[in-house]
């Protein structure tokens, strides 16, 4: 625990006393530099109930709780908002009027409403919310300009481009007006109107205070007026002034720098420029790029790779197929070079087994190669060379049998309360996946959560490398990831990280959720030494824990008078994208290889088939539900961007006519049997009809699954081009290149065979049904008969009937 | 008996030994114990480990005979090389 955080628990205690006025503020200044806001938060408001009449004290304490992502997004909101109506915010000028409070404050207060409105937009996509922003803004600045300092006025004009984008947007999609309707100019000139009036003004606040000129704050928001105007060489100007006067904390300097740095970024996206090409010499950027290399310098060219926003992957569940199905994703994915932008892997499940040993990789890289020497090539590679191979050798060790092939351990699962299949087979991965991966192979030693920090070349130092603070100037980010699980104490997401294990608060909404939270712990505090050094492969065994076939991981002695249960991380959120939201992304993309519900011409009357049916039902629904919030969010521009693929893209159905229908369904007359991804559908349906089970998958089926991924994800990025080239946006979707070359990969050879039609008897060729086997029908039909009375996922059986008419004519 | 009748039960030279305390604590515990030895079953104890430990030693064999000859066949089966050829 940090000197100030033991300060502030002390004061809070009354063991030592509250300090006042500017050594009160210093104090929060410090730990708000620290991005401690939770526990300024928690000063604050001890201040506050001390001296409930200061404003700046309330505040202060709005900013903090709102920024505290300890708090549940919209309790945080709710909350900061009602500090701030305390003070004036939606009465200002009353509250002025009646002496109640000081106008120098009012400013202040408007411009904390406008930004936690624009926030809420962040977190919700609500268009109405970052109206709100635009209003507070625009009063913080129209109360008093002198005031206001020019903070209100440049957010609302930032707002005011948003808007014109979006409606730019939705006018090239009309297709009816141009890019240059009425509602684009509008908006736009509001935004410049109002630089125009801000330039004047603070010039000459400038001139009556000049010691202004020595201020960060005044210096960058006077280049982003210029910035916004298109007026690039004079932002510069000021931005090299800025650069002069940076904060002489460094830390304090970073994390300011990389705000205003993703701000004055994201307006030249909206102004239409594209960011350099790689390698490019300085000279030939933009100019808005070279005003930017006056405030960073040489690493203006890497950090400028937040142009397409926060980059998030989430890898769904289900078993190996979905593990396997990811790997194709993943191989396309390096060659378009998107693999060296993901800042957030969110895993579940089967993602969760291939998402560990991807990081694992991917960690061991980060750690022997400079950023400077990473490029797609190497990706790729890592790809191609290491993790496929490596990957599909242990599932080949056929991992779901092999939990129970070892005599002793069988008995210990037997004998010992504390020790069951999932910890078997958690050893399991660590043992045929993850012990194999590094230059000095860790044969027989387990990694733990905290060995998973990444420390990158050349530094190599894991404990102060923060991805959230220090990525923004790399080009080859140092991903976060997620191993999703379901609690079953609460019913929440429950997450392991290299740095903490719990319920993160942004799955909770309190107004329909008032279950528990388990709050999220810190390794570094935890009370036993197993869970200070919880086991990499217990944490991926409980995200695959599917309930029914696996027992509940079990962690005692965390909380008090409690024992957390965890299961599969499919039971909650089975493609994993809340966790990329609660993160912050802004680009998501997902790679879905869930099993989805099949139609069924006669459902299942029992009690076990209808409850399996009823399951199946509502984990579709949850599916559902979760894509539609994404799209939402993307229509509202609070997403940059989603690509979104699935095992059952374009198989679609035709509705089902009753007996007698006078009115058939008339058949598609031009429908084609292949998928534009050039997959015969009948393939692809049974690829995707395929077990989501743990144990052996052939060469056969394993390479289908990825050739799957691959071609999916290739012409999805095409599709996403077309999409954007459509709604008039400068450059490519998410600034990728979707036609990168394709590489040699050993999946691509059944490229050809994939695209042929099936035959008469059902299966996808006489090759393919060949070499998947028939000789092991009757054993394997056996085992799937045993299964399935003891499926959990949400159509197990059908996944197994789906199999055994590929393999069995 | 009756010559010592008039012999002191307790006399000066009684010592209390720790050997002693033991014998008759155990004695005790013993005393409340042995009864329910009735309602312990070491006949069902007994066949309820060997029965696990069949178990145990039956998944074993099971996933070895499966690892040892199925899935290797299984593998060998479905690999690439062959389904190529079979093209």
């Amino acid at each position: 625990m940090s000197e100030n955080r033991k300060k502030i628990r002390r004061i809070i205690n009354g063991e030592e006393t509250l300090p006042v006025g500017d050594a009160l503020h210093s104090l929060v200044e410090k730990l708000k530099d620290d991005l401690d806001f939770g526990v300024a938060r928690k000063l604050l408001n001890y201040a506050d109930s001390k001296f409930p009449d200061n404003i700046k004290i309330i505040q202060q304490c709005a900013l903090c709780t709102y920024k505290d992502e300890e708090l549940p997004p919209h309790t945080r909101f709710d909350e900061a908002l009602t500090l701030l109506e305390k003070i004036g915010l939606r009465d200002s000028e009353k509250a002025v009027a009646d002496g109640r409070i000081k106008s120098s404050t009012i400013p202040e207060t408007l411009g904390l409403g406008g930004a936690i409105y624009k926030r809420k937009w962040e977190y919700g996509g609500l268009l109405e919310h970052l109206q709100q922003a635009l209003m507070f803004y625009l009063a913080a600045w129209n109360f008093d300009p002198k005031v206001d300092g020019g903070w209100g006025g440049v957010n609302a004009a930032y707002v005011l481009d948003l808007l014109a984008a979006r409606a730019g947007i939705v006018a090239a999609r009309s297709g009816i007006i141009s890019t240059n309707s009425s509602d684009v100019i509008e908006l736009r000139q509001k935004a410049d109107t109002l630089r125009q009036q801000m330039r004047d003004i603070l010039v000459t606040v400038a001139s009556e205070y000049p010691e202004y000129n020595k201020k960060y704050w005044y210096l960058v928001t006077m280049a982003e007026i210029y910035f916004g105007l298109n007026e690039h060489r004079e932002a510069g100007d000021w931005l090299t002034k800025a650069a002069e006067c940076k904060a002489d904390d460094r830390k304090a300097a970073e994390w300011k720098l990389q705000t205003t740095f993703k701000q004055f970024v994201s307006l030249a996206r909206l102004q239409g420029y594209l960011p350099p090409i790689e390698g490019q010499q300085m000279v030939e950027w933009a100019a808005p790029w070279q005003a930017l290399h006056k405030l960073l310098g040489d690493e203006t060219e890497t950090a400028l790779s937040c142009y397409r926003g926060k980059v998030g992957l989430a890898l769904s569940g289900g078993g190996f197929r979905a593990s396997l199905y990811h790997l194709g994703v993943l191989a396309r994915l390096a060659e378009m070079d998107v693999l060296r932008s993901v800042e957030v892997l969110s895993t579940v499940s089967g993602g969760s087994i291939v998402g560990a040993h991807y990081y694992l990789e991917i960690q061991d890289l980060l750690q022997n190669t400079p950023d400077n020497q990473l490029d797609r090539d190497t990706y790729t590679r890592l790809i191609k060379e290491r993790l496929i191979p490596r990957f599909l050798a242990g599932v080949q060790c056929n991992l779901r049998t092999r939990t129970l092939a070892n005599f002793w351990a069988n008995l210990r699962m037997i004998y010992s309360k504390e020790y069951s299949r999932s910890h078997r087979i958690g050893e399991l991965y660590e043992r045929e996946l993850y012990n194999h991966i590094g230059e000095t192979p860790k044969h027989n030693r387990s990694r733990t959560l905290p060995e998973l920090l990444v420390g990158p070349a050349p530094q190599h130092d894991s404990k102060k490398f923060k991805p959230k603070y220090h990525n923004w100037r790399r080009r080859a980010k140092v991903p976060v990831l997620l191993l999703n699980t379901t609690s079953l104490n609460s019913g929440h997401s429950w997450h392991f990280t290299a740095c903490w294990m719990g319920e993160p608060p942004g799955n909770i909404g309190p107004e329909i959720d008032v279950n528990q939270r388990y709050r999220r712990l810190w390794y570094d505090q935890a009370f036993k030494n197993d869970h200070k050094n919880y086991r990499l492969g217990y944490a991926v065994a409980a995200s695959a824990c599917v309930p029914g076939l696996f027992e509940p991981l079990a962690l005692d002695d965390l909380y008090p008078d409690h024992t957390v249960r965890l299961v599969d991380g499919g039971v909650h959120d089975n493609q994993g994208v809340q966790g990329l939201l609660e993160e912050g992304c802004t680009l998501v993309l997902c790679s879905d290889a869930s099993g989805q519900m099949d139609d069924m011409k006669k459902p299942s009357n029992g009690i076990i088939g209808v409850s399996l049916r009823a399951n199946s039902i509502l984990m579709d629904r949850v599916r559902e539900s979760g894509y539609q919030q994404l799209s939402a969010r993307v229509e509202s521009q609070s997403l940059q961007g989603l690509f979104f693929i699935h095992m059952k893209k374009e198989l679609e159905t035709m509705p089902v006519d009753w007996i007698n229908c006078d009115d058939p369904t008339m058949p598609v007359s031009n429908k084609s049997s292949m998928t534009s991804y050039s997959i015969d559908k009948d393939i692809q349906h049974k690829l995707a009809a395929l077990r989501t089970d743990l144990d052996s998958f052939s060469d056969v089926e394993a390479y289908s699954l990825m050739l799957s991924g691959y071609l999916m994800t290739e012409r999805h990025f095409k599709e996403l081009n077309v999409q954007h080239q459509y709604d008039k946006q400068p450059g490519s979707w998410g600034n990728f290149n979707a036609n990168a070359p394709r590489g040699e990969w050993e999946f691509l050879k059944l490229e050809s065979i994939l695209k042929e039609p099936e035959n008469s008897q059902g299966c996808p060729s006489p090759g393919f049904r060949e070499a998947t086997g028939r000789w092991v029908c009757s054993f394997l039909q056996d085992m799937a008969s045993s299964r399935m009375a003891e499926g959990y996922h949400n159509n197990q059986c059908d996944l197994f009937s789906g199999f055994w008419n590929m393999v069995c004519d | 008996m009756i010559d010592n009748w008039e012999t002191p039960l307790v006399t000066d030279n009684l010592s209390i030994t720790v050997g002693a305390v033991t014998l008759v604590v155990l004695a005790a515990i013993g005393g409340l114990i042995f009864p329910a030895i009735k309602w312990l079953n070491p006949q069902k104890a007994v066949q309820g480990y060997i029965k696990k430990s069949v178990i145990a030693f039956l998944g074993f064999l099971f996933m070895n005979v499966h690892l040892i000859l199925f899935d290797p066949l299984f593998i060998a089966r479905g690999k690439l090389k062959r389904l190529l050829k079979l093209k």
